[in-house]
């Protein structure tokens, strides 16, 4: 109630909750960290100035991610007409397999698993974040993405297949170290 | 894979912003808030709304002062009045609206 009037400090901690998985949603898309952080300053930008239409009747965060999601696919046409992603698209630090019985820190984990990430498609990334990553269910991520169930559960298998290959790629036989 | 294990790996995939990031939300909604509360122009309804009323208000106000002197006063004086407040008061409008982005670059620049 005091975010939708407008009370700053209440809107800070909605941001704070948010904004990781948000960021994460983004970059599924953008392929870019950069760029998915200025989508999603927009973004919330445009929440807070939506807050007082927002219907407590739905989720908030199903609201956000809806936003987060459209705004990207938005960026992402804009993008492709001027300078492709991937060829701006920041590379997150890797070199090369790891070796044999080398332990990941998590921050490791992290960048290894977004390495592959970066590799599978943008809607495989965003269903396979939106369900195990934001925990949404098939509804909520039909809601979200406008994509039709039978393509969501498409993309969740292709995404599961996808990133494991990845992984692998990556990883070799040391994939179970991310577990 | 097995299900339990793709939740971990993608669950490890979460990113986190940089650490100014809300800082610099916080501050854009804020210099959006200033913006959003210097002056707005009249729109086109409400100063015809306006002309209008002080156009008959200054006509009533001609007619009893010609009653009280006597003296013949042309009709179109209303007119030219209340053409002449609305220009002065847009002209003061435009003053301060200036003012006001002034402040705002200032403000900008100071952040």
């Amino acid at each position: 109630m005091k975010v939708r009037n407008g009370d700053l400090n209440a809107f800070r901690i909605l941001v704070d909750l948010y904004k990781n998985k948000s960021l994460s949603l983004a970059v599924s898309i953008l392929k870019d960290k950069h760029l998915a952080e200025d989508v999603l300053q927009e973004v919330f930008i445009k929440v807070y100035n939506k807050l007082e239409t927002f219907k407590f009747n739905s989720q908030f965060s199903t609201w956000l991610y809806k936003i987060v999601v459209n705004t990207s696919y938005n960026e992402l046409k804009k993008h492709k007409n001027t300078v492709s992603i991937e060829e701006n698209r920041r590379e997150i630090e890797f070199d090369g397999k790891i070796e044999q019985g080398q332990s990941l820190q998590l921050e490791e984990q992290n960048i290894y698993i977004n390495k592959a990430m970066e590799q599978i498609k943008p809607d495989e990334a965003l269903v396979l974040r939106l369900f195990y990553l934001c925990e949404m269910n098939l509804k909520e991520i039909e809601t979200i993405t406008s994509f039709r169930p039978d393509k969501i559960r498409q993309d969740l298998h292709r995404g599961r297949k996808n990133l494991k290959l990845q992984l692998v790629g990556i990883l070799g036989n040391e994939i179970h170290n991310l577990l | 894979m097995k299900e339990e294990a793709i939740r971990k790996i993608v669950q490890k995939s979460e990113l986190k912003t940089s650490f100014q990031f809300t800082e610099n939300l916080i501050q854009r909604i804020e210099f959006q808030k200033s913006k959003s509360l210097s002056v707005s122009f009249w729109s086109l309804k409400q100063i015809i709304i306006g002309f209008t009323l002080f156009v008959i208000v200054s006509g009533c106000l001609l007619f009893m002062l010609k009653r009280f002197t006597g003296e013949p006063s042309p009709v179109i004086i209303p007119f030219f009045w209340a053409l002449f407040l609305l220009l002065g008061l847009n002209h003061l409008l435009l003053i301060f609206k200036n003012g006001q982005q002034q402040l705002g670059i200032d403000n900008q620049n100071r952040r």
